[in-house]
């Protein structure tokens, strides 16, 4: 027998207290209406909880003890459907780095803090490549495309970047006057300037302000986007952020927590507000199991969690908000009933169902084409303070920012040089592991031979430049989220399970662009420049299955390939739409970015989190509408 | 105590307004100018006080590693980490204190990783027969929301096992042909979180293999680790890494004994070996290995010192725009937590 | 540490809880959405300006996250700035310049006995949207029957406002001003402000 204990309803139910559901807890507290964000962490004060604890590479960046628990919750992996999915058993790099975030703040509590925005072509990707290269160009490139466009502006870039300070060219310095014609949307202002460039960064920005990108203009380079603040800031809730000391064990691998605020989190940008204001109650150690539905079946009327004892806990609402890591948001739909479940077909090629289509993944492939070559610039690779300034990125082989007629791949890859050095001491240990014997080391990573290239490797006199670039990985039917058989949480409950592989798109974008960045390294004066061999498509897997995972709750209009609305609701929950298989009127979720473009934008960042002031909005309007018509949701 | 004699209150000299503070028990705050006079003055106390205060305290003795696995450890350690010309190895830095701590706390217990049933290794190849397996109960739920889409066939009530072929597929996409070959589970690259799909929590891991590996060294290099020359001991570890105690063919092993390594992996626990020596030689002190931070002195590392503390007045800010290395003495985690509290 | 507990589960788990506090309301650094409104306001107004000019009083400390609650915004200028700052906020002037000598509510805690304090400035007063702006003038300040003070002089450190940057009195001169009037208190926050920023236990 159990006793369920009854909690007050209030208007917002924020599930998760991330990025997502801090800009709207806040959003909505601030704007009169009573809100409960529920997380299954702490709340992390980073003055007591991180700021001698936190220089512990062994027990935060492998122990992970900032990060969910494994045995709490787990998920499991594969390529393809034939495959058995084997579950994530422990923490290592790359395979299982960072994901589920834990506690107040989420996953950005463990993030190196890079920025940016999308280019107006990756809102749109379908409809341009469409025009511009003829309706099938996508289906030839891409088997079992699946990509579509999204209804998003720029509009919601503004609000995002001011609350969480972001640092970029400021006050329209761009470092080259050119940007502000051809990319606006790159150069505008930033709340705040950028931080110092290195010597790398500045000999990499000299060097493209002189050369003729592939659309046959100048490169424009910009500093690359920080979400680390650089100069004391208040945002535009009034919340005063620290600016960064550079000291911080933040970049590599010590689990990115910030212990002075500077890295933009909602932990120390919007829930303080919603705290201040009155109307958030934040609801800590609470394990979200499910939502419940209206007998209706659609309406969800209350959410579930455990409390650290076992004890179940019914919180009912009139909105809810799924603000959860991209892969827990959909498990947790999944378990609750809610929206048609995706199904893939591997005999058609082909899906029906909505959630958990479409999971992308927006990090380079390790083992894709790459180029290198080594420039005579040294510096300090020991100072692990600041992850994501001092580089300087150009956007000119991104998007269709040239021509891809007679290419097989669309899009391109955002490319940059110069950021701070540094990791913490165990970089061949935690980063891609110790290697096995090779024809480079013939001992792997053992005996004298080996020890002496660790030698004095923090204090380089030299450096190697280059990258293995990344076109999008874009969206198929192959490549998706669902319930584990096998496998479940603490609770009992089946864990999230990924069916992955890279796309062709990936590959074919690295083996072209290499050659670009060739060309740059060359005039930067790099010796040793050399292009690798080129790594074809499905020839090497997807090995790194973490943060930058996005997808499986899409936003669109079209209701039968995306879940969401333009407002983030759920197909099926508002008046335009309206789905038999559908439940819960009222339910809105930060709307997964699944297009992704050439950059490692995380759907913690990036589009996702500018679309939670979207969701934001449509919870007042509907908020609204319920206050005047009079509905009342609650009833079950 | 602010003297009565004194009239202007602005023209306080440092010592009075030091003194004021002092008074009330409170520190003098750090204002973050770095040319600050006052925290000129801050920095060089804290610095006296680290220098005065602080004990780095090394680790020994075991208390998990046992008598026939200390001396095993040791020369394994030192096989990956040498001391030779060049600078101090596993064994001046500790590196198997460090890993018998290790053993002895979380990472031995597997305290942090997921160990539930079913353990299905990584790498079946494509060429064996479909692996089945039943679905746990958990889906039974799902019947309620008449999701079809997840229960096997054959339904829930049946506990049919659920088949995995393995496969080889082709795309095609733009007139190219894309051959996947996929064994039935992942293949990932090693240092993967899905490599260690054992049933044994790392303790146990280490006891096994660590007493196969002696046994393979028996039988086929004629003797115990510890006792081979250096170069067949670096051969032995690299027979792991390359799995030969299961495929070694002269002689070949019997069918029913694998050495002792069961269903262990050998390229797995070599993988262990070689990852938690190099940790042992770089992890904070606190943990017992990088004894009197050898290890970092040896990469260049700063640990937690930032620029300034032991007084050199550099500032990582800077540090991190340099064109040339500038090596710092390195700091601990110990010796920050000491500076921090003010000596405590 | 605590362990979770699960229901219907025979064995117990091992995974530990993070016990954490979350935080109260006064325990939190922020600003009221009028006054920050009227502070981007003055900053966008006064970006030209020529004169010496700073954000100072509670306002200036909490642009640097110190826990206060200002209740209007203060700043500190010379009688220079005062007249180039008249002109600027012109549509918001509510009290023309003049010389003015008070005493302030709060008095000098010091040895052996507490002692009024008097300041005397160039002061005028705004009005914005409702949210009160004092800016003083070569402030000096007296302590009991003591000789006045010099007028007060710093370097403005610069702060970020949604974007606005603007000048602030620096936190040392605060520090110094608290503890020769022995306002230990107000010492005590603006040390763990920087306790926060520098990541240092408190």
């Amino acid at each position: 027998m159990s006793t369920v204990i009854q909690e007050n309803p209030v208007d917002v139910v924020c599930l998760g207290v991330g990025f997502m559901s801090g800009v709207v807890a806040t959003e909505l507290a601030l704007a009169g209406y009573k809100v409960v964000g529920i997380t299954k962490g702490p709340y992390w004060d980073y003055v007591n909880d991180y700021s001698t604890t936190k220089y512990d590479e062994w027990g935060v960046g492998l122990g992970r003890k900032y990060d969910s628990p494994l045995p709490l919750q787990s998920t499991t992996i594969r390529n393809d459907t034939s495959q058995f999915a084997l579950p994530v058993r422990r923490y290592t790099m790359p395979i299982q780095y960072h994901a589920l975030g834990h506690g107040v703040g989420g996953a950005a509590q463990h993030y190196g803090g890079g920025m940016g925005r999308f280019g107006p072509w990756a809102y749109e990707m379908a409809s341009r490549t469409a025009s511009s290269y003829g309706l099938g160009f996508l289906a030839g490139i891409n088997p079992q495309d699946d990509t579509h466009d999204w209804p998003l502006t720029y509009a919601e870039y503004d609000e995002w970047e001011k609350a969480h300070g972001i640092c970029g060219n400021y006050n329209g310095s761009s470092t080259n006057s050119s940007s502000d014609i051809n990319y606006p949307w790159m150069s505008k202002n930033y709340p705040l300037p950028p931080h110092p460039l290195t010597p790398l960064a500045q000999l990499f920005q000299s060097t493209v302000q002189g050369m003729t990108a592939p659309n046959g203009q100048k490169y424009n380079p910009f500093p690359s986007v920080s979400a680390l603040s650089s100069q004391p800031y208040t945002n535009q809730y009034g919340v005063t952020v620290n600016p960064c000391v550079y000291e911080g064990y933040c970049a590599g691998l010590c689990d990115y927590a910030c212990e002075t605020g500077a890295k933009a989190n909602a932990a120390y940008r919007t829930i303080p507000a919603a705290i201040n204001s009155g109307n958030f109650t934040l609801v800590t150690n609470a394990y979200i199991f499910r939502l419940e539905l209206s007998a209706s079946g659609n309406q969800v009327i209350a959410a579930h969690y455990y409390d650290a004892q076992g004890n179940d806990h019914r919180q009912p609402g009139t909105v809810f908000f799924n603000g959860m890591w991209g892969y827990n948001m959909i498990r947790l739909m999944l378990l609750s009933g809610l929206g048609t479940p995706y199904v893939y077909n591997s005999g058609t090629g082909t899906g029906s169902g909505t959630v958990g289509r479409g999971l992308t993944n927006g990090y380079t492939p390790y083992r894709g084409t790459n180029v290198s070559g080594t420039v005579n610039i040294g510096g300090n690779s020991y100072p692990a303070g600041n992850g994501s300034g001092g580089g300087v990125s150009v956007f000119d082989l991104m998007d269709d920012n040239f021509s891809h007629t007679g290419l097989n791949f669309i899009g391109g890859g955002l490319f940059g040089a110069g950021g701070y050095l540094g990791g913490g001491p165990g970089n061949i240990t935690f980063a891609g592991g110790v290697s096995a014997p090779n024809t480079a080391n013939p001992n792997g990573a053992m005996g004298s031979a080996f020890k002496a290239t660790q030698q004095n490797k923090y204090l380089p006199t030299k450096q190697s430049v280059g990258a293995t670039p990344f076109a999008p990985d874009l969206p198929t039917f192959m490549n998706y989220i669902d319930l584990d058989p096998h496998y479940t949480d603490a609770y009992g409950d089946p864990v999230s399970r990924l069916t992955y592989d890279w796309t062709p798109n990936t590959y074919n974008g690295a083996t072209y662009l290499v050659n670009q960045i060739k060309a740059i390294l060359t005039q930067m004066g790099a010796t040793n420049v050399t292009v690798g061999a080129t790594v074809a498509p499905y020839s090497a897997h997807n090995d790194w299955w973490g943060h930058h995972l996005r997808g499986g709750l899409r936003i669109g209009t079209d209701p039968n390939a995306g879940t969401a609305t333009a407002w983030a609701a759920l197909s099926g929950y508002n008046q335009l739409y309206y789905n038999s298989n559908t439940a819960g009127v009222n339910y809105f979720a930060a709307g997964e970015i699944t297009n992704t473009t050439g950059n490692n934008a995380t759907a913690g960042t990036h589009a996702a989190g500018p679309q939670s002031y979207r969701a934001a909005e449509g919870i007042k309007k509907y908020l609204a509408n319920v206050a005047t018509s009079g509905v009342n949701y609650l009833a079950s | 105590m602010v003297s009565q004699t004194r009239r202007e209150f602005l023209k306080l000299g440092l010592a009075a307004a030091a003194s004021a503070a002092a008074a009330s028990g409170i520190e003098i705050p750090l204002l973050g100018n770095q040319n600050s006079n006052l925290q000129n003055q801050l920095n060089s106390a804290n610095t006296q006080m680290a220098n005065l205060k602080t004990k780095l305290n090394t680790v020994t003795g075991f208390v998990s590693l046992s008598i026939n696995e200390q001396s095993l450890v040791e020369a394994i350690v030192e096989t990956i980490i040498p001391s030779d010309s060049t600078g101090p190895g596993a064994k001046e830095a500790g590196v198997i204190y460090f890993i018998d701590r290790a053993l002895a706390g979380d990472y031995g217990l597997s305290a942090n990783m997921f160990m539930d049933a079913p353990h299905n290794p990584p790498r079946i190849p494509a060429s064996a027969g479909p692996l089945t397996v039943k679905p746990s109960s958990a889906w039974a739920f799902l019947q309620n929301y008449q999701q079809t889409a997840y229960l096997p066939a054959g339904g829930m009530g049946s506990g049919t096992a659920i088949s995995y072929p393995g496969a080889s597929r082709t795309y095609s996409a733009g007139g190219t042909n894309y051959t996947v070959n996929y064994g039935i589970t992942a293949s990932p690259r090693v240092g993967s979180g899905i490599n260690l799909q054992y049933p044994v929590n790392m303790r146990e891991f280490w006891r096994i293999s660590l007493a196969a590996l002696q046994a393979y060294s028996n039988k086929y290099y004629s003797g115990n680790y510890q006792t081979l020359g250096s170069d067949n001991q670096l051969q032995v570890l690299k027979d792991l890494w390359a799995n030969a105690p299961k495929t070694q063919t002269n002689p070949p092993p019997p069918a029913d004994d694998l050495t002792g390594f069961s269903n262990i992996l050998p390229s797995d626990f070599a993988y262990e070996l070689t990852f938690m020596t190099w940790a042992g030689f770089l992890m904070d002190p606190l943990y017992g290995g990088n004894q009197n931070m050898v290890g970092w002195d040896y990469v260049g590392f700063n640990g937690v010192n930032f620029g300034n503390f032991y007084g050199e007045g550099l500032d990582q800010k800077r540090l991190m725009v340099d064109s040339s290395p500038t090596k710092l003495r390195p700091a601990s985690l110990a010796q920050y937590q000491q500076q921090a509290t003010g000596g405590a | 540490m605590p362990v979770l507990i699960v229901p219907n589960k025979s064995k117990p788990l091992n995974i530990p809880i993070f016990q954490s506090r979350i935080p109260r309301p006064e325990e939190l650094v922020v600003l009221d959405k009028p006054l920050l409104e009227a502070t981007i306001e003055v900053g966008n107004l006064l970006k030209d300006c020529q004169a010496k000019w700073a954000f100072a009083g509670d306002i200036g400390e909490i642009l640097n996250g110190v826990n206060v609650r200002p209740d209007h915004l203060t700043i500190l200028s010379n009688v220079v700035g005062c007249e180039e700052i008249s002109k600027k906020l012109e549509g918001f002037q509510v009290e023309a310049s003049r010389h003015v000598e008070t005493q302030i509510k709060r008095n000098a805690e010091i040895e052996p006995e507490p002692l009024p304090i008097t300041i005397k400035s160039y002061a005028s007063q705004f009005n914005l949207n409702g949210q009160r702006l004092n800016v003083h003038g070569d402030l000096r300040i007296r302590v009991g029957d003591w000789d006045w003070g010099d007028p007060l002089d710093y370097e403005p450190e610069y702060v970020y406002v949604v974007g606005v940057k603007v000048p602030v009195v620096p936190l040392e001169l605060k520090t110094r001003l608290y503890m020769g009037l022995g306002w230990m208190d107000r010492v005590r926050k603006i040390h763990e402000a920087m306790a926060r920023r520098h990541h240092k236990i408190g």
